[in-house]
């Protein structure tokens, strides 16, 4: 297998431009849909749920039901890391992953605690779930460059945060997005 | 001595004794090291127990901030000519505390750690705020505001955990298993290097006193929840 690292840096570089969180609850564009449906093909559900709000969107992120699928995406990840790891070497493979939360550091906290602003919401521990959310998206996204699979679904989920979306994981049969 | 100094730059640094200089080191590397074991062995981890994705993601944000601290003080480390062997875990002879070396189990255990443990390294970092080394003390000041939310991170959900009775045993359960190993965070007494750090301003206080100080809180603290500390053998608090 090729490791494409190239592909993860390239994320890295693109983390500071992003318009992360600027299109919350906004109508999903026909773009914004494909991506979700290629999100949703993941976790082998179909149709869409469009989340109006912030607090909508606390509340299903609140719910346990949520929780295997985000641990089977830990799983999903760590099999693609180890395979990365075992063709290019593990030092290397961490150390361009390393700069996935390097680069997001900032800029994605910055941006939700605009985004939460913008809304009059002050909200701290809000700020880091949009930010940790987003900054995961990311890394398990070049992942799945690294280990050349641009059609991954964490492709799509990265493409939706990187669209200035909130994806919220699969929620009663449907692929939630904010 | 320590009164008047204030070590404005690494250029400055360098002028300085070499006992400063070495001081300034050995508490570089002792916070660059540590947070990045805490990152590694408590906040990654972590991020599987969490019940909920609103947790998972919370999680994993401050596990990003631990790693940041880190970054932070590796570069400061590094700017004053560390090797970078020396602050990396993996690469280094130099043993973790060792409340890294308890395995975490439970999300009942990481928001014990948060509750308790980061309010440990809060302590450790107030005791930057007026260190003489002027980058050491805006790293500490830097660092803070953060250090303050994981320890809030921590009351929040313990305050969740307890409501029941099934998760205030757990909890209770958790901080048996963790609070003994906490107050070994904050070095030996008599320490040779903690007088070094005192005399040079680095730091303020003795280990006795932070450990003391630090046993007193975290008393107040779980008090807050109607949960007790368990007895410690003394040498843990020597």
């Amino acid at each position: 297998m090729i490791v494409d690292l190239d592909a993860v840096r390239a994320i890295a570089q693109a983390m500071r431009a992003r318009p992360w969180f600027t299109r919350l609850g906004a109508p999903l564009a026909d773009d914004e849909l494909a991506l979700a449906l290629g999100a949703a093909a993941g976790y082998h559900v179909t149709g869409i749920e469009a989340v109006p709000d912030l607090a909508a969107a606390r509340a299903l992120a609140l719910e346990p039901a949520g929780a295997p699928a985000a641990d089977a995406d830990a799983v999903e990840a760590r099999l693609l890391r180890d395979r990365a790891a075992a063709a290019a070497g593990e030092k290397r493979v961490l150390a361009d992953l390393s700069s996935i939360v390097d680069a997001a550091l900032e800029p994605t906290i910055a941006a939700a605690r605009t985004a939460l602003g913008a809304v009059g919401v002050v909200d701290d521990e809000l700020a880091r779930v949009l930010a940790g959310a987003a900054a995961l998206g990311a890394y398990h996204a070049a992942l799945a460059h690294a280990c050349g699979k641009p059609e991954h679904p964490f492709v799509a989920i990265d493409r939706l945060f990187a669209r200035g979306r909130l994806p919220l994981g699969p929620h009663r049969g449907h692929y939630a997005v904010l | 001595m320590s009164a008047a100094l204030e070590v404005k730059t690494p250029a400055e640094l360098a002028a300085q004794p070499q006992e400063y200089q070495d001081a300034v080191a050995k508490i570089l590397i002792s916070h660059a090291i540590n947070e990045l074991y805490g990152a590694q062995v408590f906040d990654e981890p972590a991020v599987a127990y969490a019940p909920t994705p609103y947790w998972k993601w919370l999680t994993c944000r401050v596990a990003m901030e631990e790693y940041g601290h880190h970054v932070r003080f590796f570069n400061l480390g590094r700017e004053i000519g560390i090797p970078e062997e020396k602050m990396i875990p993996d690469r280094t002879a130099k043993r973790p505390l060792s409340i890294f070396e308890t395995p975490l189990t439970s999300w009942e255990e990481f928001c014990v750690i948060k509750l308790l443990g980061d309010m440990a390294e809060i302590l450790q970092v107030e005791d930057l705020l007026h260190c003489t080394y002027v980058p050491l003390r805006n790293a500490g000041r830097a660092t803070m505001p953060e250090e303050r939310f994981h320890a809030k991170f921590g009351e929040d959900s313990v305050g969740e955990l307890v409501k029941t009775p099934a998760g205030k045993a757990k909890v209770q359960a958790a901080i048996d298993t963790i609070w003994p190993t906490l107050p070994s965070f904050f070095g030996r007494s008599k320490s040779k290097n903690n007088a070094l750090f005192i005399k040079w301003g680095i730091k303020q206080r003795t280990n006795e006193e932070m450990r003391a100080d630090y046993v007193e809180r975290a008393k107040a603290l779980v008090a807050k929840f109607d949960l007790t500390l368990p007895e410690l053998p003394a040498e843990a608090l020597a």
